[in-house]
């Protein structure tokens, strides 16, 4: 009994570890990927970007460079949204210290409503693009437009992208980022 | 086999189904009138589609798929209609309420096998079934044609849900409402919450007729009363008063002509006492606590589920035994 | 038995959804789309074939006191290597379907099967089974993944058709998954009574 239990268990084991050593790198690639597909959506053109996530303020954040020089920061911020933690990755332009856009990374919004932040095309998703954190107060129903029938999405996302301009600024305070 | 569990008045009473819901039509009809005056011809319309395909719908079913004599004579598929039209706002396009309508008889009723065997109220389950599926026009409440200044697109409860959320005090919201204009007109909501007085009318008329006990309908508006006295008491800055909660929204439409649906209420006077509670506590828990501004209909399609267990709990004692 | 034959009993009488009313988790949870539908119900076929296969395999050699603990081990190494493999090659599938892919463990028609099936059959059969089930289970989360996007998005495989006023949200939510697996089911076995 107790052989065949442990025999079947390492036969297993074997088994996942073989799998688990082949398919690392892939997954590892696979993941890289992906923060760099997210990272692209919301910063403007970079070939290379921070190996580790830096954390700033209680924001994990990416700095993308292109030829050696920071085009861009990206800054993940999340906060409970209608359904769920909401986490939002805004993008902010380098250069001028404007927003360059934003994006939902995780959400639990409500299909047709509040998921609609989704969009890349729709209205709420593209009235960031360009927005000088310096002009704006960013309050819903004010400056910034809300996702029809979805206050509490746009609000939860508004307070996101606050939070991420918060962190924007102890990072440029931050000498070690000269 | 199925038994039937039905109320009283099938039993023993000289009433047939059919005299019954014709009572309850009589008795929505001046809430139905009033909103039709308040907001016009597609208020009408809505009406007129969603009695019209529930109705359509029941013979469709009846004739065509199950191959029996038809039971629309028996007028509840109007009742059905009627409740379900007064649940939407007046602006709903037509094809919705006869998505609606179909929801209402074909899921909700006559898959459990038509009236008597439902059990959740089918009209309740349209509606509910619309505010999940079409949230953005179920939800854009527009103002009374008449009111021209009053066109605020919210309704009392959605705004304080917002103001809520906003963390205004939401005494300034409720100070925008006099309590004798949400009696007599109610500032947007649905057609069947427009007008406090015409529905509570219905009520007295049904309780007259003796087509339903008050027992249920009281105690939601006590249970009501009494939970948001005490959360007011507590802190008058977030939490509203029971005048403006009894009067708002779709409580007294709900109270008085959803709960208290034979099929789908308990049997006894203490199983209706309890599930009245029981909706009047959810109710003000969703209002207070919940996303959604509203929460009569889903406090009272959750207490549906437990009637089944409310009637074998309070069974009426046997005759002779006291 | 018939070699055909067990394919399809797999497929309509022994149908995991529409019959045996096996693994309802995943089926209700992971059918929000047609797409989605699918790659679980590969997913789980995978596992199922194989685990079929190995406990057919091993059945003689374990004995009775611990064949519920071998089971779960070996099929939960299945999963793993199935999630493993996903992550690595089509992480998109992997993010769809998210924790119920894991979840395949605990799937009963699998370990149904093996308990039902793998064990008193030979290694082939056991095989045969396993796609039969397996079919079964994807064409039946297929067409409730197609039916629920249909309705709720207005979309086939993606392919949009139908606008976005129309589309009824409450499908693609949990009460639309068990409104259409009611009249599916209704439809199935009327279908299935007609055919004897």
């Amino acid at each position: 009994m107790v052989l065949v239990l442990t025999g079947v268990c390492l036969v297993c084991a074997a088994l996942l570890g073989g799998a688990y050593v082949i398919t690392k790198d892939p997954i590892a690639k696979a993941d890289k990927e992906k923060t760099v597909k997210a990272l692209s959506e919301v910063l403007p053109a970079f070939d290379t970007v921070s190996e580790e996530p830096l954390e700033a303020g209680g924001c994990n954040y990416y700095v993308a460079q292109k030829d050696g020089a920071v085009v861009g920061y990206a800054i993940e911020s999340k906060t409970g949204g209608f359904g769920g933690e909401l986490t939002v990755m805004v993008g902010i332009d380098a250069k001028t210290g404007f927003i360059w856009n934003t994006a939902p990374l995780k959400h639990g919004e409500t299909p047709g409503l509040g998921a609609k932040c989704e969009d890349a095309n729709g209205k709420f998703r593209t009235q960031w693009q360009g927005l000088n954190p310096a002009e704006h107060a960013f309050e819903v129903k004010k400056d910034i437009d809300a996702i029809t029938a979805s206050t509490i999405t746009s609000k939860a996302y508004t307070k996101c992208v606050t939070q991420a301009l918060e962190a924007y600024k102890l990072i440029m305070e931050e000498p070690s980022n000269e | 086999m199925n038994i039937l569990v039905s109320p009283n008045p099938h039993i023993h009473s000289k009433w047939s189904t059919r005299s019954l819901m014709t009572d309850v039509v009589i008795a929505l009809l001046p809430a139905a009138i009033c909103s039709v005056v308040f907001y016009g011809w597609r208020e009408a319309l809505v009406l007129a589609v969603s009695v019209l395909s529930c109705v359509g719908f029941e013979w469709l079913i009846t004739r065509c798929l199950m191959k029996q004599r038809s039971t629309i004579c028996d007028m509840s598929a109007v009742v059905t209609g009627l409740l379900l039209g007064m649940n939407l706002p007046f602006t709903t396009p037509w094809w919705m309420v006869m998505i609606g309508a179909l929801v209402a008889i074909g899921i909700a009723k006559m898959t459990f096998g038509g009236l008597g065997q439902n059990v959740f109220n089918p009209a309740l389950v349209g509606r509910v079934f619309l505010l999940v599926s079409f949230p953005a026009v179920m939800t854009t409440w527009v103002g009374p044609v008449h009111f021209a200044d009053a066109f605020t697109g919210s309704t009392p409860l959605s705004s304080v849900n917002e103001a809520i959320l906003n963390g205004t005090p939401v005494t300034e919201i409720t100070s925008q409402y006099s309590y004798g204009s949400m009696l007599l007109a109610n500032l947007g909501g649905s057609a069947g919450e427009i007008c406090a007085l015409a529905l509570l009318l219905g009520f007295v008329y049904l309780c007259v007729r003796k087509v339903i006990k008050p027992w249920i309908t009281l105690s939601i508006f006590a249970t009501v009363a009494l939970t948001s006295l005490i959360f007011w008491g507590i802190d008058s800055a977030r939490f509203t008063d029971p005048a403006f909660n009894l009067l708002s929204g779709g409580l007294i439409l709900g109270a008085c002509f959803m709960a208290t649906d034979y099929v789908t209420s308990p049997m006894s006077t203490l199983g209706g006492i309890i599930f009245g509670v029981g909706i009047g506590f959810l109710t003000m828990m969703i209002r207070y606590f919940g996303s959604y501004p509203e929460g009569v209909s889903f406090a009272i399609l959750i207490m549906n589920a437990f009637v089944p267990l409310l009637n074998r709990w309070c069974k009426q004692k046997k005759f002779g035994r006291a | 038995m018939n070699k055909f034959r067990i394919i399809l009993d797999g497929i309509v009488k022994n149908n995991p959804t529409f019959v045996l009313i096996l693994g309802m988790c995943p089926t209700l949870a992971t059918t929000t789309s047609a797409i989605n539908g699918l790659s679980m119900g590969l997913a789980t076929m995978f596992v199922l074939i194989l685990a079929n296969m190995v406990i057919s395999l091993i059945a003689p050699i374990v004995p009775d006191k611990v064949h519920i603990p071998v089971y779960i081990v070996v099929i939960a190494t299945f999963v793993t290597l199935l999630q493993l493999l996903l992550k690595a090659y089509v992480p998109a599938v992997n993010d769809a379907l998210g924790l119920f892919i894991p979840l395949i463990v605990v799937n009963c028609i699998i370990l149904g099967r093996a308990e039902g099936f793998a064990n008193k059959h030979g290694v082939g059969e056991s095989a045969l089974d396993g796609i039969g089930i397996g079919i079964g289970f994807t064409l039946a989360l297929t067409v409730l993944g197609a039916v629920r996007e249909i309705l709720g998005s207005g979309s086939i495989f993606n392919v949009q058709f139908i606008g976005e006023q129309y589309q009824m949200l409450a499908f693609v939510m949990a009460p639309g998954a068990f409104i259409c697996l009611g009249y599916l089911m209704v439809l199935f076995n009327k279908f299935i009574k007609k055919e004897k």
